[in-house]
């Protein structure tokens, strides 16, 4: 993500509204079929109970009607009587008559309703119709009553054409009775028996519309509690998949490593957000919060404006999420968060945005905005430092090259006997150490050798290596202080002695690089090549001269001469100078006197050093460099020959002072008078009688006390290679 | 490499002396060594690490200091494979440490348990190494620390 | 193949974008050096896709926006312009403009915007 915002990704923020819609009808489907049943259940059992009361107010109006049988038989029998009786009344027996032929009127056709079906006047005269009847019982005794009735009609029939002819009626009035007589009973019971079976019929409706209710209603009753139960279920499941979901989501919320949050089409800010916003915007209220006025209070107006009208872009459309990254005004913001304490809090964010999608309709719409809040300052801060180390190490290289430029031998012999230095002190570091006493001595001695080491860069205005070793002696001043001392407590310095051997391996090699370089440059053309050499070669050695007499309080001048009239290989060359620079130094620091000493002994305050390469054959050179100065203190080499204790006493003081001018090409032997940064070590003649020695030369010394000093070396000459020759 | 760097991982291995009954252990003055001449003790303990920083960080000891180690936690058999399991012990407590301080942006490796010093494997021979004695009772351990950024 | 013009005050920029010619999805139809001659490219070629500098002599990349987008309101338009100024960029497609790309910018990240352009 860095530097770019995460609107490139193209994420879409869906916060599942897709499936949402999708599995609705079908969730709800079960439900929507169950209330179906239910109300179908319901409807059905009401028809039925319709359906079903009606026929069982048929069945009331049969039940009715063969009651009406039963009483309409005994009345035409009742009828009959009296009929037989009434014989000499005709007021009498001109309404049982009616009664007689109303009576057998409405028996004969109710019956042949009840056995084909047909409409009959009911008990109110109104017409009512009537279903033949199918029950066994029923069935049967209307065919039983039917055959009784027939003749007993007959007989009625009889009599009723005799009294309307004004016939004689005695013995079709006798018949009738005897009919009745004879058949009453018969018919009553059958009658009677119509009436139960219709009855029973009827009941057993009742009995089946009862069933048939308690089953619809109890079916509607398992519906409803199907619906009820499915319902609650899926509403419990549906609200632990919400309460799931809610829960994954506070814990997002509460883990994600950066600030997250929705706004709206308003900027508003929605109703949650991760517990890490807090931490990164300090706390408040951030629920219904315009995003403006949440960047008003960390970041200027003009720049809280710039955002508004980016995340406007971000609702529009039109305008292509992946190709408006680039222009995110907070991809990198510095902010100030007002701290409890009344002070600021400097902080870098890094703000993304992203489009969050809602369907709407079939349609993706825009609906929110992701924002997503980074709190890179530990970033920033490393990126600076990283920038400001790389600057540094760019000003290290400068001054490098600047310093290569001018002494490039010095720099070689300094940095040999840096590594020396180096050793030594991881060798005094290395020596185990468990009393307190014993770590303390560690800081003493290690801070003696980057005492020198210092001294020696500063003599060479070795800024860096100076710097370095100042730091060091810090480091090792502040745990000479500290109490309880222990290993652990070294290795800071160790850190800083690491860095400073690879630093100087850096410089080593930048050196080797250089060497290369001259060896290049001795290629071209003769004349060139001498000029090169006299400027980057021999020029330097007079400033040398220069600096060492001013730091020793003396006035030196250095007469060279034949330095560049040999053409010496480089190599070569580069070790003569290293044998110059020591001689020369010693010179300075041992030979030439103070200007004060110089004006006692009547002598000119200004030293002479004299340099001078000859050619004393077509093999062999000499070197010699001369000092006007106080001579070899034979004095004091035999004082600290006898202080280094190397030698028994007897035996120093009978050698002579040939024996102890050899003295001063061993190592460690100094005779200067403390230590500091051009003298002291006690390496440097030894060096100069190494190389002598590696290159079979000669090395002759003579003195004469008060007078001179000079060092007359003698050594075979290598030239350049001569490239081109060896390219032909 | 920073001088907090280093400390994490030394706090790694006094941590682990911490945990003995004999915990004074003291810890001596860092040196260096190049790494063509590793420095190392009977028994060696690695674990690679890559990340900001990559190389590795190991201890190392002579047996008869863990022999003794073993004895202090009551461990009664001394054969090589508690020896080898000790040492894993206190490389696991070095990354360990490590991780909790660095968090996961470092990756360390399991330990590996060798005899005698690391070989060029693990040890860039250009590189240096530091190396933090550290002395139990009578006896001269090693963490040995190489990283390179 | 969607008609292109070129709107850049830079030869080289131009040069650059005509290369889309290589490819079989753009073909470059009109290049102006400022909002005027846009203007009046436009009129005549009718291009589907627009690439517009912002800071140009005669008329800017801001003004010329607001007028073809009043010419053709369904034109795509891909702001390339340096990020000195994000407030103008957002106000460059507040105007009408669809996409932003940032010089500099390399063939591949051009083809890729305008293929996001013009996707729907």
């Amino acid at each position: 993500m860095a530097g770019k915002s995460g609107l490139d990704d193209g994420k879409e923020f869906n916060p599942g509204a897709k499936p949402g819609y999708k599995t609705s009808y079908k969730k709800y489907r079960g439900i929507i079929i169950s209330v179906a049943l239910f109300l179908l259940l319901d409807a059905s059992v009401l028809l039925f109970n319709f359906y079903v009361s009606f026929e069982i107010a048929d069945d009331a109006v049969g039940v009715n009607l063969a009651g009406r049988q039963r009483m309409l038989s005994q009345r035409m029998a009742k009828t009959l009587l009296v009929l037989d009786a009434s014989r000499d009344d005709p007021q009498t027996f001109k309404t049982a008559f009616d009664e007689l032929q109303l009576s057998k009127g409405l028996f004969d056709q109710t019956l042949a309703a009840f056995i084909n079906g047909g409409q009959v006047r009911g008990a109110g005269k109104e017409m009512v119709a009537l279903a033949p009847v199918h029950n066994r019982l029923g069935k049967d005794s209307l065919l039983h009553t039917l055959e009784l009735w027939r003749p007993y009609k007959n007989a009625i029939d009889l009599f009723t054409t005799d009294v309307q002819q004004n016939a004689a009626t005695e013995n079709s009035l006798a018949a009738a009775v005897a009919m009745a007589r004879m058949h009453n009973l018969a018919i009553l019971t059958s009658m009677n028996d119509l009436t139960v079976s219709l009855e029973q019929v009827a009941a057993s409706k009742a009995t089946r519309l009862r069933i048939i209710q308690t089953v619809g209603i109890s079916l509607a009753i398992i519906n409803f509690l199907f619906i009820m139960f499915h319902f609650l279920r899926q509403l419990r499941d549906s609200d632990r998949v919400i309460e799931k979901a809610r829960r994954e989501t506070t814990e997002i919320l509460e883990t994600v490593n950066e600030g997250l949050f929705l706004i709206d089409k308003n900027l508003m800010l929605g109703e949650q957000h991760s517990a890490k916003l807090v931490e990164v915007l300090g706390q408040q209220e951030f629920a219904g919060k315009s995003f403006q006025s949440l960047l008003e209070n960390i970041i200027n107006a003009k720049d809280a404006e710039t955002a508004r009208a980016f995340i406007e872009l971000l609702f529009d459309p039109k305008v292509k999420e992946k190709l408006i990254g680039d222009l995110n005004p907070l991809s990198l913001v510095e902010v100030n968060i007002a701290q409890s304490n009344g002070g600021f809090l400097t902080k870098h964010l890094q703000f993304s945005f992203a489009r969050a999608y809602q369907k709407n309709d079939g349609m993706q719409e825009i609906s929110h905005v992701l924002v997503t809040v980074l709190d890179i300052t530990e970033q920033v801060k490393l990126q600076r430092a990283l920038n400001e180390s790389r600057k540094h190490n760019e000003s290290q290289l400068e001054m490098i090259t600047g310093l290569l430029h001018t002494h490039p031998g010095l720099l070689r012999e300094f940095i040999a006997n840096s590594f020396n230095c180096f050793n030594r002190v991881n060798n005094i570091l290395r020596q185990p150490a468990k009393t307190v006493q014993a770590v303390r001595e560690k800081a003493t001695s290690i801070f003696r050798e980057v005492h020198n080491f210092k001294g020696e860069a500063a003599s060479l205005k070795l800024e860096f290596f100076e710097n370095a070793a100042h730091k060091m002696e810090d480091t090792l001043a502040l745990l000479c202080e500290k109490r309880d001392l222990s290993g652990n407590d070294y290795l800071g310095l160790t850190v800083q002695l690491e860095s400073l051997i690879t630093y100087t391996q850096q410089v080593e090699h930048l050196t080797e690089k250089l060497g290369q370089f001259a060896v290049v440059s001795s290629t071209i053309p003769r004349g060139k090549a001498i000029a090169n050499h006299r400027s980057d070669g021999w020029d330097h050695l007079n400033d040398f001269v220069q600096n060492i007499a001013l730091r020793n309080g003396k006035m030196v001048k250095l007469v060279a001469s034949g330095l560049s009239e040999i053409n010496l290989d480089v190599d070569y060359q580069q070790k003569l100078k290293e044998i110059c620079i020591q001689l020369l130094r010693n010179a300075v620091v041992h030979g030439i006197e103070t200007p004060h000493d110089r004006e006692l002994s009547e002598k000119p305050m200004v030293g002479r050093i004299d340099l001078r390469l000859a050619k004393v054959s077509e093999t062999e050179m000499e070197l010699t460099v001369m000092d006007d100065g106080k001579g070899l203190d034979y004095t004091a080499i035999r004082t600290q020959a006898l202080s280094s204790g190397k030698w028994p006493e007897d035996e120093i003081e009978s050698w002579t002072n040939k024996h102890l001018l050899g003295l001063i090409f061993h190592e460690g032997f100094s005779t200067a008078a403390e230590i500091n940064k051009d003298a002291g070590r006690g390496v440097g003649m030894e060096a100069v009688m190494n190389h002598v020695l590696a290159q079979r030369g000669k090395i002759s010394v003579s003195s004469r006390t008060g007078r001179h000093c000079r060092f007359v070396i003698t050594l075979p000459i290598v030239y350049t290679l001569n490239r081109e020759e060896i390219a032909a | 490499m920073s001088q907090e760097t280093l400390q994490v991982f030394i706090d790694g291995v006094v941590r682990y002396f911490h945990h003995t009954n004999d915990k004074d252990v003291k810890v001596g003055t860092p040196y260096l060594v190049e790494n063509n001449n590793p420095a190392a003790y009977d028994v060696t303990g690695i674990i690679g690490i890559s990340g900001p920083y990559r190389g590795c960080v190991y201890f190392t000891a002579p047996r008869i200091l863990l022999k003794h180690l073993l004895l202090s936690i009551g461990e009664l058999d001394t054969s090589n494979e508690h020896i080898f399991d000790l040492v894993g012990e206190v490389a696991n407590t070095i990354s360990g440490n490590a991780r909790s301080r660095f968090g996961h942006e470092f990756m360390i490796s399991v330990p590996v348990m060798i005899e005698g010093a690391p070989n060029q494997i693990h040890l860039p021979a250009q590189m240096r190494s530091y190396v933090i004695p550290v002395y139990w009772k009578a006896y001269h351990a090693a963490v040995v620390i190489c990283l390179e950024q | 193949m969607l008609s292109l013009m070129i709107v850049d005050d830079s030869n080289i920029i131009r040069r650059k974008i005509e290369r889309c010619n290589d490819t079989d999805k753009f073909r470059v139809v009109a290049a102006a050096a400022n909002g005027i001659d846009a203007i009046e490219l436009f009129k005549q070629t009718r291009p589907q896709v627009v690439t517009m500098d912002l800071t140009m002599p005669e008329m800017d990349g801001i003004a010329c926006i607001q007028q073809l987008i009043a010419l053709d309101a369904g034109l795509r338009i891909l702001v390339i312009s340096a990020l000195s100024d994000k407030a103008t960029g957002i106000d460059a497609l507040k105007k009408g403009a669809r996409g932003f790309l940032c010089k500099p910018f390399t063939d591949d990240q051009l083809l890729e915007a305008l293929t996001e352009l013009t996707e729907d």
